[in-house]
């Protein structure tokens, strides 16, 4: 069943609609706040908290925007409220190309040779991103929101979020490419 | 189209999300450029991981959980909000589904002890100062005297104009009806009535 008509429905006080709901985005959600927040139980409770500001304030929600688009927008405002600085993080595009991004100086990226251990290498990158770069790219390809809707959920101008999403990117494909060159390295040093 | 040019394109190029002549002239680029094509296969592994992050598990009683607030928060706002017409916010339920009113031991009990206490109030008050009782006695005979003829008048006009008795009857009834809403009115406004209890909350 559709989302608008799930949503309809609980409008008129249908709690098993609103249930339906829930367990259709809940993992998501929830996702979002853990990769954020970073800690399960917090995670937990605001999810649940964004599922019932949901209900609360379901009678405003004209069904002009997506459900989901809405919905994710009462997430981040929560999450805003956890994360003081992440809105200022966001708003924030700063100035500076490609070549102005900071990588972390936690030293060289380790050798990363097989398929399965670059992926692992960019899942432990991406938790190392800052807060608004992970909100960004978390909505992008864990919701598969568009630039735009992103931009509507986070209630920031459209070349923000593309900025933000392009840095995000760039950053890891940098810290790729710089595993990838030690590997290379490493082989020359061999031979 | 230069390297620097279709580098900055290439994130949008791989979205999907460039206009066709851009994405033309970023493919032509790609097609004799080593450079950006390894900076392409770089992306494509980047957004192969992004795409791939490991989704947690919620509670098993997540959505248990959140109809739990849900029922509550529907309770406490039905105590606090009247709803009087307009939009209703959702499980707030019709006033037509208002509850029976129905007299509880309870609260008769309570009015019974009242009622108990004011005449054993008024009782020893009489029994201390019995002039009171013939004040009170001059006064009801004096009423009741007064009231007499006109009960008797009443009944005289009720037996001559027959109509009186149907007016009477429909003043009563609109009587009935304005006390019974004033009531509902009351609840209404009070919020008591609001959140309907229902069967296995």
């Amino acid at each position: 069943m559709d989302d608008r008509v799930l949503v309809r429905r609980a409008q008129q006080g249908d709690q098993a609609a609103f249930a339906e709901l829930v367990t259709r985005h809940q993992r998501y959600v929830y996702n979002l706040a853990y990769r954020l927040l970073r800690e399960t139980g917090e995670a937990e409770d605001l999810a649940q908290e964004a599922f019932l500001r949901v209900w609360r304030g379901l009678g405003n929600f004209r069904g002009e925007a997506r459900f989901t688009t809405w919905l994710y927008r009462i997430v981040t405002n929560l999450c805003y409220n956890r994360l003081a600085s992440l809105r200022r993080q966001l708003l924030d595009a700063g100035e500076g190309g490609v070549d102005a991004l900071a990588l972390p100086s936690d030293g060289d990226p380790p050798a990363v040779v097989e398929v399965a251990e670059r992926r692992a290498f960019l899942h432990r990158q991406i938790v190392a991103l800052p807060d608004k770069y992970r909100l960004v790219i978390t909505l992008f390809y864990l919701q598969e929101f568009s630039y735009q809707e992103i931009a509507q959920v986070l209630d920031l101008p459209l070349g923000t979020v593309k900025t933000h999403l392009f840095r995000a990117r760039e950053r890891l494909k940098r810290q790729l490419q710089g595993s990838e060159e030690r590997v290379t390295a490493g082989v020359s040093h061999a031979l | 189209m230069r390297c620097e040019d279709t580098r900055t394109r290439l994130q949008e190029y791989l979205d999907g999300r460039l206009p066709p002549p851009e994405s033309r002239n970023v493919k032509a680029h790609l097609a004799g450029c080593a450079a950006c094509r390894e900076d392409l296969a770089l992306l494509r592994q980047v957004d192969g991981a992004l795409a791939t992050v490991p989704l947690l598990e919620e509670s098993s009683d997540f959505t248990a959980q959140v109809m739990a607030q849900v029922r509550g928060a529907e309770s406490s706002a039905g105590r606090r909000r009247p709803v009087l017409g307009g939009m209703r916010a959702p499980g707030q339920v019709s006033p037509r589904a208002l509850p029976p009113f129905r007299l509880r031991w309870e609260d008769a009990v309570v009015s019974f002890a009242f009622a108990s206490t004011v005449m054993a109030i008024l009782s020893a008050f009489l029994l201390l100062q019995p002039q009171h009782i013939w004040a009170a006695r001059a006064f009801v005979d004096r009423a009741w005297w007064t009231l007499l003829p006109e009960l008797d008048r009443l009944w005289h006009t009720v037996q001559m104009e027959p109509v009186y008795v149907v007016w009477g009857l429909s003043s009563l009834c609109m009587a009935a009806a304005a006390a019974a809403s004033a009531v509902v009115l009351v609840r209404q406004w009070s919020g008591r009535p609001v959140a309907v209890r229902r069967r296995g909350q």
